[in-house]
């Protein structure tokens, strides 16, 4: 369990990451959300006491991370790719890690083996491709057998078997009763994956909630073609419904079901070509919240 | 690379693991053999102080004995004090410059301890190299001087041991200087600065102005103060020992420094 309260982070002027608060609990994928430099990397960098927060606090399973007797014990973390010395193997790497904790060599061939890095595990670093560095990562996560997991952009790099794999992964050591957290800028990669979604837009959580209620909230649209698109456009011209038309006369209408366009357009009369109700994507869900975000700065400097 | 099956996570047989002192040690160990360029440092110190050694001896027209093979011995030490430098230096800032500092203190959050062990091992690693090479070379020395049965006496080997103590002095204090700055350039080049150019630039300073205190400065700089505990112990102004403690306090300083600012800054 990670729990943030209030956490801020200031560089300079800049405001990284504003007052955040979330909690992200044990037996499920949380994923983490937001555009790039949105301050989920510092977040994170923060939560595994790398960088200091400027205010607020942060706790991994009940303790600050630092405070922690066997840290690797508690959480693995991929931070970024290649957070590795490009001089040594990947073996030494993990052996060099492991011991820290006590962690022997057969734990070490273990995640090799997990990673599918066996190939590979005595060359150097700096030779491996930006796939090979993510497994690495995720074998140096696995390391210590972790309660909490935290994977800043997991697939980035992988082929599409591996971001397979990670998906499995991640929902096997939820389902093991682990807390998996990972950031992705992917939002279909998300929908696949995660249960739970944070969502971070200039440094302050935008959303804090299970995927299909986020999905739930972006509403839904409806594909109407008319002999008569004026004419619907005139019909549908009521408050909170919108009504975008494209070039070839189609019509995109948000904000009523595709039941009441269908009786709308029966009751004036006009024939309809097709009606299709559209549900609303992550991505757009996503869009939709970021925009919002967008504006509400907008008003803040006016 | 062919995609790996999930397999499951087997769980950790042995006993709980956790942080301690000996595997954070063990850690840094591993780390410092498990790379080309620090085992790279250490062959060429050991070749360095063979090799000018005994070319010191095979040109050297003193009368053969106890200060000459101290001489030959110590003689490369102008040159491997310039290496460990450098393996000070990487050791640290290798780390900075690939990233590889966030996975240490991932696994050391506290950091202290890792910048402990690492100036443990490196200095351990640095003395036995160092006293291992002037051995070597003083033993080629005597065989290509042609000296006579030399006995193994306390003239003979305080100079020696010091010549590695002088080593490790100053790989720690290259050490201290890249964990400060975190970059192998700059630290290289504060470190080297220190002790090539600063003592040039003092000697001219000195040379120029008379002054008496620009020469106390000198007799402090790390490169006079080596000169000090390698030598025959038998010149004015410090001792072996002082200079040696003077040493200390220029690794304590920077040392000390380092830590304070390993702990506080992010990484």
């Amino acid at each position: 369990m990670i729990e943030l309260t209030g956490l801020s982070k200031r560089y300079g002027p800049k405001l990284a990451v504003d007052e955040v608060s979330f909690t992200v609990l044990p037996g499920m994928v949380t994923g983490f959300l937001g555009p790039n430099g949105a301050g989920k990397s510092t977040t994170m960098r923060m939560i595994m006491g790398l960088d200091a927060p400027t205010s607020g606090s942060v706790t991994v399973n009940g303790k600050p991370y630092a405070a922690h007797r066997d840290p690797l014990r508690q959480v693995g973390a991929l931070l970024e790719a290649k957070a590795i010395h490009t001089g040594r193997s990947a073996y030494h790497h993990l052996l060099a890690l492991g011991a820290t904790h006590g962690i022997g060599r057969s734990r070490v061939l273990d995640v090799i083996a997990m990673t599918g890095l066996e190939s590979v595990a005595r060359k150097r670093v700096g030779g491996f491709s930006l796939g090979m560095g993510q497994r690495l990562g995720i074998a140096a996560a696995l390391l210590g057998d972790p309660q909490t997991l935290i994977l800043d952009e997991p697939v980035n790099g992988l082929d599409p078997e591996g971001v397979l794999w990670v998906r499995r992964l991640s929902r096997a050591l939820a389902a093991e009763g682990r807390t998996v957290f990972l950031s992705s800028h992917l939002m279909s990669e998300m929908a696949q994956t995660a249960d739970h979604l944070i969502v971070l837009g200039r440094g302050r959580v935008l959303a804090d909630a299970p995927i299909a209620e986020l999905l739930a909230g972006a509403g839904n649209r409806v594909l109407v073609r008319s002999a008569d698109p004026q004419g619907l456009v005139n019909v549908l011209a009521v408050p909170d419904v919108t009504v975008e038309q494209a070039p070839d006369g189609a019509l995109t209408v948000t904000g009523v079901s595709a039941r009441q366009v269908g009786e709308a357009a029966a009751e004036a009369g006009i024939v309809l070509y097709e009606l299709t109700p559209l549900t609303a994507s992550l991505e757009q869900a996503y869009l939709q919240l970021t925009r919002d975000d967008v504006e509400y700065h907008a008003e803040l400097t006016r | 690379m062919t995609a790996p099956a999930l397999a499951p996570v087997p769980d950790l047989v042995t006993t709980a693991p956790r942080l301690s002192a000996a595997g954070i040690l063990r850690s840094e160990w591993i780390k410092l053999r498990s790379v080309r360029s620090t085992l790279w440092c250490y062959a060429m110190i050991v070749l360095f102080t063979v090799g000018v050694g005994a070319v010191v001896a095979a040109v050297s027209d003193q009368p053969a004995g106890q200060g000459s093979l101290v001489g030959s011995a110590t003689a490369g030490t102008m040159i491997t004090v310039l290496v460990v430098a450098v393996v000070g230096s990487l050791i640290v800032t290798g780390e900075y410059g690939t990233g590889q500092i966030r996975s240490t203190f991932s696994a050391v959050p506290r950091r202290t301890g890792v910048l402990a062990a690492k100036g443990a091992v490196l200095a351990l690693t640095t003395f036995v190299v160092g006293l291992v090479s002037v051995a070597i070379a003083a033993v080629v020395s005597w065989a290509i001087s042609g000296s006579p049965a030399v006995e193994l006496s306390q003239a003979l080997v305080v100079p020696l041991v010091g010549a590695a103590l002088y080593l490790t002095t100053i790989a720690l204090l290259a050490f201290g200087l890249g964990a400060i700055l975190r970059n192998t350039a700059g630290a290289l080049a504060t470190a080297l600065g220190l002790l090539l150019v600063v003592p040039v630039v003092v000697t001219l300073l000195g040379g120029l102005t008379d002054a008496a205190w620009i020469q106390t400065v000198g007799e402090y700089l790390p490169q006079s103060l080596g000169t000090r505990v390698m030598g025959d112990g038998t010149g004015e102004g410090l001792g072996r020992w002082a200079a040696l403690g003077y040493l200390g306090i220029w690794d304590a300083v920077v040392l000390v420094l380092a830590g304070v600012l390993v702990k506080r800054r992010d990484v």
